[in-house]
């Protein structure tokens, strides 16, 4: 365990160092997410410039959850979106290579990229919180900081666990990619509060593919009552519950792993 | 402790290989209802390696090579039979079998892509938790036989394929395993490049007894490595024995091929087979133990008027040919 906590210290200086070889490119493609996520948040704004509430939620409240949100993403896309190359890892054999390691096989998956172009989400996001925060005087004590940072965690290992399930299918169907693109498609439901859709796409979103663990959810912890707020302290045992679950899965694709002929 | 480190008993191994019919209606019943067909890759393999053998593996593509090293690796599980390699189920216990064992395969590689070779190095070390000592060592050698210095700083992927492989081959022997498997590492490599490969491994076989398995379609990779040859054809083990027995019995046909100034009367001398011959070209295979190359050049050069002349060894593709009694492969 230590070992592997080592590990993962060398592959992300590793990673920084492969990013820091295109540090032109690395500019720029933040500027661009950045600005692209401002976007986002500036029709936030316009939003409520017309309506008073959405779903029962004040700005701010909305403007919380989106960010927690962004957050919740961009750990996981930073950190671990390679889980989204396990499909041509199979298809080209690239696999071959994370077996012959004597280390776990996902955790060098998860370990062994660091991605170049979200970290203006990341920025975003924590502005947005801090902005939110104040204004709903969450944050003010460090019990609330500690929270938040726990369902930031949760909810990246959410989307952890959402893109490796999906991912994870490219052992038994030829092209896993629109499995995986569905999963990335369905994210774009989850950054407004769940209670303006339908139960059908409520539902979804909880119970079969939990992106309302990811911001919603943990929101609701703060501003809901009663049983939507308890299922928002449940988001850390939801993360690790699912997580467990996709990787019961993965094991499952691994052991059917064939390689390729050449 | 026992000498044998590999101990493989009637080995097989089947890829499942989906088919799908042609055209839309096709694909949508394969997707409803896929069909599978199996591909026997290897069939019933019994071998054991001992310590510190090097041993050429042989086989024309496709015959199976890569699926038996993935085996040995614990890549893939056997369909069938049992591999052992230093006394563990390489499939099962696959990443303890992971800390044992080296592989390198060509065009492939396992160093950082855009990191210097240096930071590949320091990664492995940390991984594979190679004493520090150990590691000194080592890379003390590798600069040694492999000239690392040239290019220990210069980023994986700008490195040419000779040093990338030399890069790789270092790295493969890093954490002083007892068994490295070479996969077609020669492929698309010079002569200079094949050649310093060569020695290396031969070095290293000798000096630190490095058990080395090697998968090849060209002989001349194990002229001077590999005592030992193995030879796969279509998932099978044909032959298993020396590498001079194996040229001895098979590998002693030459084929002759000479360009023809003119029309010739049909070639013929005692021992040689005439394979084809029109008014431009004549080609010829015989046996050089029973008729001197020499005397055979001789009587062509009398008999017609020979523009030029080529003279082509034996190659796995003849030896595989004669082995199959000239059934073909
Ligand atoms: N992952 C796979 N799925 C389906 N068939 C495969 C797979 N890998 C190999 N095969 C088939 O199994 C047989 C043996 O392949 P293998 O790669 O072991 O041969 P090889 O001796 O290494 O050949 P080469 O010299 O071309 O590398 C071939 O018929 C190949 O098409
Ligand atoms: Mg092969």
């Amino acid at each position: 365990m230590v070992n592997y906590l080592m590990l993962y210290y060398l592959y992300l200086r590793a990673n920084w160092l492969s990013l820091m070889q295109y540090r032109l490119d690395f500019v720029v493609k933040n500027l661009s997410v950045l600005t692209l996520n401002l976007v986002l948040v500036a029709g936030l704004g316009i939003i409520f410039s017309q309506v008073g509430e959405i779903g029962g939620w004040t700005f701010h409240q909305v403007l919380f959850m989106f960010a927690l949100g962004m957050v919740c993403r961009s750990v996981w896309h930073l950190l671990w979106v390679d889980m989204m190359s396990i499909g041509w890892l199979v298809r080209s054999g690239g696999m071959d290579r994370l077996l012959v390691r004597p280390l776990n096989p996902l955790f060098q998956i998860m370990a062994g990229y660091l991605d170049d172009d979200d970290w203006g989400e990341l920025v975003v996001g924590l502005v947005g919180l801090v902005v939110a925060g104040r204004e709903l005087g969450l944050g003010r004590q460090a019990g609330q900081v500690v929270l938040i940072g726990i369902f930031v965690l949760s909810g990246a290992l959410i989307y952890a666990a959402i893109h490796l399930a999906a991912n994870t299918t490219a052992f038994w169907l030829v092209s896993s990619h629109s499995m995986s693109l569905l999963a990335w498609e369905l994210d774009n439901f989850s950054r407004y509060p769940l209670n303006i859709y339908g139960v059908g796409i409520r539902f979804l979103l909880t119970w079969v593919v939990p992106y309302g663990f990811a911001g919603f959810c943990p929101a609701m912890a703060f501003f809901g009552q009663g049983r939507l707020a308890a299922l928002g302290w449940a988001t850390p045992l939801v993360g690790v519950v699912v997580f467990a679950l996709s990787y019961r899965l993965w094991l499952h694709g691994l052991a059917s792993y064939q390689g390729t002929g050449s | 402790m026992p000498s044998c480190l590999i101990e493989a008993e009637d080995l097989t191994r089947e890829y499942r290989v989906a088919e799908n019919p042609e055209g839309f209606l096709g694909g949508l019943r394969g997707f409803l209802k896929p069909q599978y067909r199996r591909v026997q890759a290897l069939v019933d393999a019994s071998f054991r390696i001992d310590h510190g053998e090097a041993v050429g593996y042989i086989g024309l593509n496709g015959a199976g090579k890569s699926t038996t090293i993935k085996l040995l690796c614990g890549i893939l599980a056997p369909t069938r039979g049992r591999v052992t390699v230093a006394g563990i189920d390489p499939h099962r216990r696959r990443m303890e079998n992971a800390r044992r064992i080296g592989l390198v395969v060509g065009q492939r590689t396992q160093l950082w892509w855009d990191l210097p070779v240096r930071e590949s190095f320091h990664m492995l070390r940390r991984i594979y938790q190679v004493p520090e000592a150990v590691y000194r060592a080592n890379l003390s050698l590798f600069h040694d036989l492999l000239d690392l210095g040239r290019f220990w700083n210069t980023p994986v992927r700008l490195l040419s394929l000779g040093q990338r492989m030399r890069a790789d081959l270092a790295a493969a022997f890093l954490h002083d395993p007892p068994i490295v498997y070479l996969d077609e590492l020669t492929i698309g490599l010079d002569v200079l490049a094949k050649a310093a490969i060569r020695e290396f491994l031969k070095e290293i076989n000798r000096v630190r007894g490095v058990t080395l398995l090697m998968a090849t379609h060209d002989l001349r990779d194990l002229a001077l490595t590999c005592p030992r040859v193995l030879m796969i054809h279509r998932g099978r083990i044909l032959y298993d024995g020396t590498q001079e027995e194996l040229l001895d019995r098979y590998g002693q046909e030459v084929q002759v091929a000479a360009d023809l100034e003119q029309a010739a009367s049909p070639f013929a001398f005692p021992g040689v087979r005439v394979l084809r011959q029109d008014d431009r070209r004549l080609e010829i295979a015989f046996d050089r133990r029973s008729v001197p190359l020499a005397t055979v050049t001789a009587a062509l050069t009398a008999a017609c008027r020979v523009r030029d002349l080529s003279v082509r060894e034996a190659d796995l593709e003849s030896i595989v040919h004669r082995l199959y009694g000239g059934e073909g492969s």
